[in-house]
């Protein structure tokens, strides 16, 4: 009998590195102190429509320069916004700033059940120094100066090299670099060639740990000679949004520079089902130039839902397979940003690794665009919900195609559609 | 509880939500973002921080947190190359099995005989009912044994 004790399943893993300590003081320190300092800032998004649409030559203007739904519309599968979408959108909700740059809350919508958010950060010294863009997406050759480089070693200790059964030790901690062999410390040789030479994964390239064998595309300037400004934005809920934590986690999913070396964000999330109420959110975040790094103060702006939901039920005719699958609900709500789909199903399959995902076919029988989404296999129910393109034709079916976990088809469910009141 | 408090529950807490973090993601540098960006959304959400629940209401953020990058990796992007820096110092057969478990059968196995949560602990973080935690554990050990080829005795 093998005996594993508490310290064997600790051993597993990484030891918290001082990085990540002061990761988590620099992600609480922006934030509020208490509710007073939410309210200050609170921004009614209500109000700024109303104000919006006292000036509507103005708000026709912004709206034809939407940038909000480019997230969603220009991904591989795209999920375009019905017509109408535009006039839920709300626009330049707060603004706040640092040494290094401004933030603008520029356009969000809240649809009763997901929020999209985009950020613009600006350079204040634009002349000299540009937001570097590359922080969700590949650097543009035309934008930046790329050179091939050993691949920089992330934070953290880690056993660099698995086949050699755990023998090194990589510790690459901001305030503690070491490499152990086995049981003795060595020392980080100062170049590739030194540690390919000494067998060794890493080398120490001025204060950056890099790996000795993997070679990767790295920027190392902009083409204009601007300074590049890194960034790092956390949206979350507060206030009384907060009691729709679980609902909703709303990240950053794309990041754009822009010609003038300005950055757009883009945030998105949405509740496993519909919420209630206002939402508040609290943006953070912090900057870095020349490696000093500046928190931004905290920003919170409140989202008000502008739309009634068109809510059905997808009732099967036939919810279960024997031996694979039954289906307990399915649920598409749509709005005119986008569509929601959930699913929960049971399984029916003796195989605890068996799984299937179901995707929504419109009445010709072709996919309908999903997008950001996660599935659950608990051991009472399953799960899946993911983001949909929206429709305006009702119909009354639709179809779901059953796939497994090898994306192999295992065939068709006609649903009734049934709108709920 | 104000937020330098705060911050020192949550550190003292650390390292515990970035072990399982990590056995989430696997890629400590997405788990060190899941933790991170937990701490924001737990001390936002402060008004339902239930008191003596602490560590589990911090879980489920940790997790969601987790679940939340998955998402991302899933879904939005094609599914990357992850990097296997999340290889333990420890023993290396044993953090084949662990990581050969489904994740909910690893977290709840983790969370119970690694951080030493009790079953109503681990009921409150996982959202699941003590039967389910029960269960989880009991497959949990069997797969162990299974990938391990011997019988296991967690202490």
């Amino acid at each position: 009998m093998r005996r594993i004790t508490r310290d064997d399943l600790r051993g597993l893993y990484a030891p918290v590195p001082q990085s990540l300590r002061d990761g988590v003081h620099a992600a609480l320190a922006p934030l509020p102190e208490g509710k007073e300092r939410i309210v200050k800032k609170k921004i009614s998004i209500s109000i700024l429509l109303a104000a919006a649409l006292a000036v509507m030559g103005v708000t026709a203007l912004a709206v034809s320069q939407l940038n909000l739904f480019r997230q969603t519309a220009e991904q591989p599968h795209p999920i375009v916004p019905l017509d109408g979408a535009d006039k839920l959108v709300v626009t330049h909700l707060g603004q706040t700033e640092n040494a290094h740059v401004v933030l603008t809350v520029e356009e969000a919508v809240y649809d009763g059940q997901g929020v999209m958010a985009l950020i613009r950060l600006t350079p204040k010294d634009i002349g000299h120094n540009a937001m570097y863009d590359p922080y969700l997406q590949d650097a543009p050759d035309d934008v930046y100066e790329k050179a091939s480089v050993n691949k920089r070693v992330y934070w953290g200790s880690f056993i660099a090299d698995p086949e050699r059964g755990g023998e090194i030790l990589v510790v690459n901690e901001r305030d503690r670099r070491e490499l152990w062999v086995g049981d003795k410390q060595v020392a980080i040789p100062a170049s590739a060639e030194a540690a390919r030479s000494a067998d060794l994964p890493v080398y120490m390239d001025g204060d950056v740990m890099r790996s000795a064998n993997e070679q990767g595309m790295e920027v190392t300037s902009r083409r204009d000679g601007r300074r590049m400004i890194d960034y790092r934005l956390t949206l979350s809920l507060a206030g009384a949004g907060a009691s729709q934590l679980d609902e909703l986690l709303a990240e950053a999913r794309r990041a754009e520079g822009q010609a003038d070396g300005s950055a757009l964000v883009w945030f998105n999330g949405y509740g496993a089902k519909p919420l209630t109420g206002s939402l508040e959110m609290a943006l953070s975040g912090e900057t870095t130039l020349n490696g000093e790094t500046v928190k931004l103060d905290g920003l919170t702006f409140a989202l008000t839902p502008v739309e009634t939901e068109r809510r059905y039920r997808l009732i099967p005719e036939v919810d279960e397979v024997p031996g694979a699958y039954r289906i307990k609900s399915a649920t598409i709500n749509l709005s005119r940003v986008r569509g929601y789909f959930t699913i929960e199903y049971d399984m029916l399959s003796d195989d605890p690794y068996h799984t299937v995902s179901f995707r929504v076919l419109d009445r010709e029988g072709r996919p309908i665009n999903d997008g950001m989404g996660w599935m659950e296999r608990g051991d009472d129910a399953c799960a899946e919900q993911y983001e949909l393109q929206s429709f305006d034709a009702s119909s009354d079916t639709l179809t779901l195609l059953v796939v497994d976990e090898n994306g192999d088809t295992l065939g068709q469910c006609v649903c009734r559609v049934v709108e709920e009141e | 509880m104000d937020k330098a408090a705060f911050e020192r529950l949550y550190l003292d807490m650390l390292p515990g939500l970035y072990r399982l973090a990590q056995s989430v993601l696997r890629h400590p540098a997405d788990a060190q973002d899941a933790v991170q960006q937990a701490a924001a959304k737990a001390w936002a959400a402060l008004d339902r921080l239930p008191p003596g629940h602490e560590r589990a209401y911090f879980t489920r953020i940790v997790i969601n947190e987790c679940r939340n990058i998955q998402r991302r990796r899933m879904r939005e992007t094609p599914v990357p190359d992850i990097p296997d820096r999340g290889a333990p110092p420890g023993d290396r057969e044993l953090a084949l099995a662990i990581d050969a478990l489904p994740e909910d059968l690893r977290l709840t196995l983790l969370m119970k005989y690694m951080e030493g949560y009790g079953e109503r602990e681990i009921a409150a973080a996982l959202g699941i009912g003590i039967p389910a935690v029960k269960s989880r554990l009991y497959r949990a050990r069997r797969r162990l044994e299974r990938t391990l080829k011997e019988e296991v005795a967690l202490e």
